[in-house]
């Protein structure tokens, strides 16, 4: 059996939905929006049953034994920001409950056997770019040249080597919160006095072909992108057209690395973003372990919920 | 050079830092808020490599490349200079601030114990069924564990006998048999911890229970043969 | 090494007011020391015939200090090491070596050599400080004691006195729902006067001697006394009160037992002090060089461990006439532990404990003059680390009969009793005042750090004496009242006094012209009378407050580009910002002094913001809630957070 956990009318989620009941495969959905009647039991076996996991999950009237389940995806939101749960005080009772199921659900969903998109642990790397990008580099794509500096001399010779050369710099996040990338530009060496409290990421902007890669197992769909600004997902608010979408397919060699790269971060499905340079070198800039890729499927009419469903379901690899 | 990286309350590392100077080992203490806090942080990622430059308030300047090994005894990211930022960039920060110490502490050339993770920046996992599952899979004495949302169940005090630590897979401190000593480095593999400290209880009958394993080891428990295989692994 | 005094048939009898001295052994961790229920052993291994064989030769025994079993000591500190928020020193290593007194010396050099030993060293037996010496005067009493409690002028209000009867008038004022634990050698919880809220001896052998009841009985009634209409009556009278004596234990395990029954918040009084190393550690009639306790390693780790948990420890500074700040008190005795460091400078390490100095009464208290008021009294020792001053001379309380004697020592009071004895008590009853108001308006307990701060910051200042100047500082005499304005602040009183300050900053921003500094002023009055009114139900919903005065600032910038609105809006936010922080610091979490949140409140009239500003950072968390078109839904995938897991 297969469990899908998130919010139901989401649209990944919903087409992950979809895919299942075409495929005949059994599931279930833990709807978060309905967390209040919704109940877990999580227990973990002594020495003697190995620390077997067990337990099982109260969902709409049914109790489903943890052992049954042997697909997970997980997609789901921070519940303290759920519509029921926000407003609540403190301490109030739904607020507790949702949070006690919430840490039992990730706890089991990192150590269940089964094919689960995707463990929270291993999630957890996209916190950090630059940690993400040091493993991206061990499996042998190219990464942007970075600086992370707090200091605003260090910050400018960067910037001005790389102006010097003819390139464009890139200041965005260092964490999982987003933002939206933007180029350096001469205003902003007038306030570079502001990362003296706070490292900054500066990048040398790599010009090329954008190209998500997603990995589903060994499955790889790719998808490019094609857009007039820096960051193609605010091309339309950037630049007044939106990013044009298109299937491709990946050489051998990339293929192989990208299915290395999510197996190094033992993120079965995954979003990578690549660029490919004109120069043909694939620079990859991060991995995604919870893409939105209802936008490339549609874009690029791809089926990439059918693959996620064919791949929890154990038909393939 | 060894860098032990810590938080001024750390006195087991101000201990360790103590035996390894004592024992002419090239060691420096670095305290996290001194880290954070520095005049100058540059890291900078290519292709090939890391490098970097900290240069820290009190003079001494750090390169991750150049680091032969590290104690990490990270905690969590101080913030008390961000206290005049702006709500919304104060919580920006932090995120910021957590990923940046990740990713440097993974770009230090020599060997990190223990190596930092995502979500726990001193490396190691701190989720009970987590724990509980992976000493029970060691072979260790773990009893059985259960929660639900349907109840409130608190962990009872753990009052423990022997405190074990292990690094590499050998033993420091109170003499355990050998069993469970194999236990205990196989528990710190899945746990992704070199350096463990694993809390047993030995009833008046001599049946031995695990209770809890941690990656904030006590040094001292260990004593000066744990800060001796310290100095050889770390600094080597 | 115990001396008796001789006593005359007119002085009250005592066998012994100076005990033994104690072999304390810290042994090395990586051992795993066993010395309890039978066992001597090492649970890692290491060979222990040789420490066995010493302590065999020299008939001596090794015990845990801190507990029964070493299993115990360490289960107990399990159980408390949640409630901590600074590190804990483990208890388990500390052992007493019980032997005969003339083999400590060479039995400690021999323990110190042993692989299994990190430290061993002798320390001098806790003493009673000599300074009370008064005999009851052998007139029997009256059939109903007077009321003596207007000689207690140290309840009155400052300079002269700590204010006691003002606290008395505020809910809690009188110490209620607070714990308070003497350490000491004995007491008499039989006086006339000590029957309400008492819980007795609870742990340790109380030691013999009226003069060991003399001072435990003074002490107590000058915080316990019961308010009726004879004797005395205590600063703290509500608090409860129970006794711990360090007799048959020692100086460290009465502490850590007192410790063990006490809640975040109550407090214990350390009564007690003995020879340091000015004079090599040796007894002296007249106490010169005698010391604080927690200079010794396992009485610091007994007051850490406690402190820790957010326990009060009152500690006398003692009766040496000593400076602390001395370079002397850097070097460790002899056979300390190699980490040790002198805790009389903080800069090295804190113990936590509020240290008490003695003072001089006012000139004239009871017809006799000790030196300008609050003044360093002679034998009082002095430093960077006194907290306060409390009373040294002529304090009225129960016990030793000078004032009322008779056959009776129940029905005892002093007139004279001294000392930084005296005085510690007098900042233990302010400190259960100030805990019983917290307790009763709702706030948490204070900490040892707000504590020290408003200690420090408010008061009666110490003053010049010839040959004793205030630069050997003692610190303030306590006033309550101010000293609960510092540590307590009223809500409406400290919006009232930020909202004068963000007024007055935002007049000192301004530097427009005059129009626009009229429209300013009108608009903080605006504000500061709109910040009065709303101040109760902002503190109840300061977040929504907050977000909504932010949200309209940020709206109002975002459309309106006029300078002075812009302005007057950037002052609300600011407001709503401080608000916030304060909300923060008013639930007892921070509960720093007024003029550490004055401070905070200036500082945020410059705030850091990100290089990567807010509005390129779209909040995704909560985008997989938004719509269901399929426009919309383009649009959100297109947004939607492709995060991580949730932390």
């Amino acid at each position: 059996m297969i469990l899908i956990a998130g919010i139901s009318d989401e649209t990944p989620v919903s087409q992950v939905i979809e895919a299942l009941e075409g495929s005949g495969a059994e599931y279930r959905v833990f709807d978060q929006r309905g967390v209040a009647a919704v109940h877990m039991t999580l227990e973990i076996g002594d020495a003697a049953a190995g620390g077997a996991l067990g337990g099982y999950l109260e969902l709409d009237g049914e109790t489903v034994p943890l052992c049954r389940i042997t697909g997970l995806y997980l997609r789901t939101m921070d519940d303290r920001l759920l519509p029921e749960i926000v407003n609540a005080p403190v301490g109030a009772p739904q607020r507790l409950h949702a949070r006690r199921l919430h840490e039992l659900l990730l706890a089991w969903a990192d150590l269940m056997p089964g094919r689960v998109l995707n463990r929270p642990t291993a999630m957890a790397s996209n916190q950090s770019k630059p940690y993400q990008a040091q493993i991206i580099r061990e499996v042998g794509f190219g990464i942007a040249e970075t600086c992370i500096t707090n200091d605003p001399d260090a910050a400018r010779a960067f910037i001005a080597r790389i102006w010097g050369e003819g390139g464009g710099v890139i200041y965005k996040s260092i964490s999982g919160i987003r933002s939206i990338v933007q180029k350096v530009t001469k205003h902003d060496l007038d306030r570079l006095d502001r990362i003296r409290w706070c490292p900054t990421q500066f990048q040398r902007l790599v010009e090329g072909q954008d190209i998500r890669a997603h990995v589903i197992g060994r499955t790889v769909i790719a998808t490019a992108i094609a857009s007039a600004g820096v960051d193609y997902r605010y091309a339309a608010r950037d630049t007044g057209t939106p990013a044009q979408l298109e299937a491709v397919t990946l050489e051998p060699a990339t293929v192989a690395r990208c299915v290395a790269l999510s197996q190094r971060l033992e993120l079965p499905l995954a979003g990578i973003d690549l660029r490919r340079t004109p120069d043909g070198e694939m620079v990859c800039f991060e991995v995604n372990p919870s893409p939105a890729f209802s936008f490339y499927q549609q874009g690029a009419s791809q089926s990439i919920a059918t693959c996620i469903a064919h791949y929890l379901a154990g038909d393939c690899d | 050079m060894l860098v032990i990286l810590c938080h001024p309350d750390d006195t087991s590392a101000l201990w360790l830092d103590r035996q390894l100077s004592e024992a002419g080992v090239d060691v420096t203490l670095v305290s996290v808020e001194q880290l954070v806090f520095s005049r100058s942080i540059t890291h900078a990622l290519t292709s090939t490599a890391d490098t970097g430059t900290i240069r820290l308030a009190d003079g001494r300047v750090l390169h991750p490349e150049a680091i032969a090994g590290l104690i990490n005894r990270v905690r969590f990211v101080p913030t008390q200079h961000f206290t005049n930022a702006a709500t919304g960039d104060r919580e920006y920060a932090t995120a910021e601030l957590h990923a940046f110490l990740l990713a440097w502490l993974n770009g230090v050339a020599g060997r990190v114990l223990n190596p930092a993770r995502p979500l726990l920046l001193g490396g190691g996992i701190n989720d009970m069924a987590a724990i509980r599952h992976y000493a029970a899979l060691a072979g260790l004495p773990a009893p059985g564990w259960s929660r639900t949302t349907r109840r409130v169940d608190f962990d009872s005090p753990v009052s423990p006998t022997h405190d074990v630590i292990v690094l590499d897979g050998r033993g420091f401190g109170p003499i355990i048999p050998a069993e469970l000593l194999g236990g205990c480095g196989r528990l710190a593999a899945y746990l992704g911890t070199p350096l463990l400290q694993i809390a047993f209880s030995r009833n008046a009958v001599g049946r031995w229970e695990f209770l809890h394993a941690t990656a904030k080891v006590d040094f001292e428990r260990g004593g000066r043969p744990l800060a001796a295989a310290l100095a050889r692994t770390v600094a080597a | 090494m115990a001396r008796k005094r001789a006593r005359t048939s007119q002085k009250s009898q005592s066998s012994a007011v100076m005990l033994p001295g104690e072999l304390v052994v810290v042994t090395r961790r990586e051992a795993a020391f066993r010395s309890s229920a039978g066992r001597f052993e090492s649970a890692s291994g290491q060979n222990v015939s040789d420490l066995a064989n010493l302590l065999k030769r020299h008939g001596a025994r090794m015990s845990p200090i801190f507990g029964a079993t070493e299993e115990r000591v360490m289960a107990r500190m399990a159980a408390v090491r949640e409630a901590a928020h600074a590190p804990m020193e483990d208890l388990s290593v500390f052992y007493r070596v019980d032997a005969p007194p003339e083999r400590l010396p060479e039995l400690r050099d021999r323990l110190a050599a042993s692989e299994l030993v990190d430290a061993a060293f002798v320390k001098p037996g806790t003493e009673l400080p000599a300074i009370n010496d008064m005999t009851a005067a052998p007139e029997e009493p009256p059939p109903a004691s007077p009321d003596f409690s207007a000689r207690q002028t140290y309840l009155d209000a400052a300079p002269g006195g700590v204010d006691a009867r003002w606290a008395w008038t505020q809910s809690g004022g009188r110490g209620r729902d607070v714990r308070i634990f003497d350490v000491e050698g004995n007491w008499r919880f039989t006086h006339e006067d000590l029957t309400q809220n008492q819980g007795g001896v609870v742990g340790g052998s109380p030691l013999a001697g009226v003069d060991w009841t003399n001072h435990g009985t003074a002490v107590l009634g000058e915080f316990s006394g019961d308010v009726n209409s004879i004797g005395i009556v205590g600063i703290s009278s509500d608090a409860t009160v129970s006794a711990v004596s360090h007799g048959g234990i020692g100086s460290a395990a009465a502490i850590n037992q007192a410790a063990s029954r006490c809640r975040a918040g109550d407090i214990i009084l350390l009564e007690m002090h003995r020879p340091g190393p000015r004079f090599n550690f040796a007894s002296r009639t007249d106490q010169r060089g005698y010391i604080a306790v927690e200079w010794w390693p396992d009485d610091f780790a007994a007051i850490v461990n406690a402190t820790s948990r957010g326990i009060i420890v009152v500690e006398a500074a003692g009766n040496g006439a000593e400076n602390l700040d001395d370079a002397l008190y850097q070097t460790a005795a002899a056979g300390f532990p190699s980490g040790w460091r002198n805790s009389f400078r903080r800069s090295n390490r804190d113990s936590g404990a509020i240290v008490v100095g003695a003072g001089a009464p006012p000139p004239g208290t009871h017809g006799r003059d000790w030196g300008p008021d609050r003044s360093r009294l002679d034998f009082s020792n002095w430093g960077a680390l006194i907290d306060a001053q409390g009373w040294g001379r002529e304090v009225t309380s129960c016990g030793y009969g000078d004032l009322q004697g008779g056959t009776s020592e129940d029905l005892w009071y002093t007139d004279t009793f001294s000392g930084t004895s005296s005085a510690s008590p007098i900042v233990v009853g302010v400190i259960a005042c100030a805990q019983g108001i917290a307790k009763a308006r709702g706030s948490a307990v204070l900490t040892f750090t707000q504590i020290r701060n408003c200690l420090r910051s408010t008061g009666s200042p110490q003053q010049d004496a010839p040959g004793r100047p205030a630069s050997q500082r003692i610190g303030n005499r306590p006033d309550l009242r101010a000293f609960i304005a510092c540590a307590l602040p009223k809500r409406k009183e400290l919006v009232k006094e930020i909202a004068k300050e963000i007024a007055k900053e935002a007049v000192k921003e301004i530097k427009d012209t005059k129009e626009v500094k009229e429209i300013k002023e009108k608009e903080t009055k605006e504000l500061v009378k709109e910040v009065k009114e709303k101040d109760v139900k902002e503190f109840k919903e300061g977040k929504e407050v907050k977000e909504t005065i932010k949200a309209e600032g940020k709206e109002l910038k975002e459309k309106d580009k006029d300078k002075d609105l812009v302005e007057g809006k950037l002052i609300e936010n600011k407001v709503a910002e401080t608000l916030g922080g304060l909300q923060q610091l008013n639930t007892g979490a921070g509960g720093a002094g007024v003029g550490e949140r004055l401070s905070a409140l200036e500082q945020t009239v410059q705030q850091l913001v990100h290089f990567i500003g807010q509005e390129l950072r779209p909040d995704l968390s909560r985008s997989a809630l938004q719509g269901s078109s399929q426009a919309a839904k383009d649009d959100k995938d297109l947004k939607d957070s492709e995060k991580g897991s949730e932390s």
